[in-house]
């Protein structure tokens, strides 16, 4: 009789080495994808409307529920208050990036509605509705390229 | 003829809502029936390099009661959401929705608003050379 025993101990240790490793990249990634698309809303023409800048300085990121940045330090005049928020309850699902513009006006701005007028005036040049979804629609590509050079760099 | 304006025959040839009637595009007039919905282009379109455009829509849809709101907002998006081609609309290859109808807000004449937001995904007219 043959008997051959083959340990894979080795191999599987490899995997579940290299699963961790892609686990931590991928988050490592969406972190830099977060913190882009933020930059990309906040900069890029329609950017985030501005009065007192109290909204702009009120965007915060987030990677499977654990705050990676913030817009706080942005700047604010007259009564504006920059109010991000610092803490969200873990999502479930692999890989969850958010951004969360933590102002109570903000969904009606954002869609270019407002019950002081319809549509909303943005007065700032330069910014106007959809600030978020026109980044996500635009640069897509470029926020999963992020994500994917953390990847491929695993070892 | 704009993508939009033919975008809005395509609505008013499937449904109940008329063109400057109770359906506008780009801006709602001041003297607008308390049912109705305005179409809106939203910044994020492109032309890509496979010769594909992306065009993207915005619904708005408002009503003096939320249901009111929420079924016009529903028909609309029935004839827009996830399809395939659009009969009337040939070079539309296909949509995605953004997302599906929700309510944003109530307006200054107190109406319920429900927003929705489409992907068109079509094909790019030839350029005259």
């Amino acid at each position: 009789m043959l008997k051959v025993s083959l340990d894979t101990s080795q191999f599987k240790r490899g995997v579940i080495i290299a699963l961790g490793k892609v686990e931590r990249a991928s988050q490592e990634g969406m972190k830099n994808a977060v913190r882009s698309l933020m930059d990309d809303s906040l900069g890029m023409s329609p950017s985030c409307p501005r009065r007192t800048g109290a909204m702009a300085a009120s965007h915060s990121v987030f990677v499977d529920g654990s705050l990676v940045g913030t817009s706080a330090d942005r700047p604010v005049t007259g009564k504006g208050e920059a109010t991000p928020l610092t803490f969200m309850p873990k999502l479930t699902g692999p890989l969850t990036g958010t951004l969360v513009v933590h102002k109570p006006y903000a969904t009606s701005i954002h869609e270019g509605v407002s019950r002081w007028g319809t549509p909303y005036i943005y007065r700032t040049p330069g910014t106007g509705r959809k600030w978020v979804q026109s980044k996500v629609i635009s640069f897509g590509l470029k926020y999963y390229n992020l994500i994917a050079a953390k990847i491929r760099i695993v070892r | 003829m704009s993508f939009i304006q033919d975008l809005a025959d395509y609505i008013a040839a499937n449904t109940a809502l008329v063109i400057d009637a109770n359906m506008y595009i780009g801006e709602e007039p001041v003297s607008s029936p308390d049912e109705c919905i305005t179409l809106l282009t939203s910044p994020g379109s492109s032309r890509t390099e496979s010769g594909m455009d992306v065009q993207v829509l915005q619904v708005l849809a408002k009503g003096k009661s939320f249901i009111a709101a929420e079924d016009l907002a529903q028909i609309v998006h029935d004839l827009l959401a996830n399809k395939p081609g659009f009969d009337g609309l040939e070079d539309v290859l296909y949509s995605e929705v953004i997302n599906s109808p929700y309510p944003v807000d109530r307006d200054g004449r107190g109406r319920y608003v429900f927003s929705s937001n489409y992907i068109m995904r079509k094909k790019q007219e030839e350029e005259e050379s």
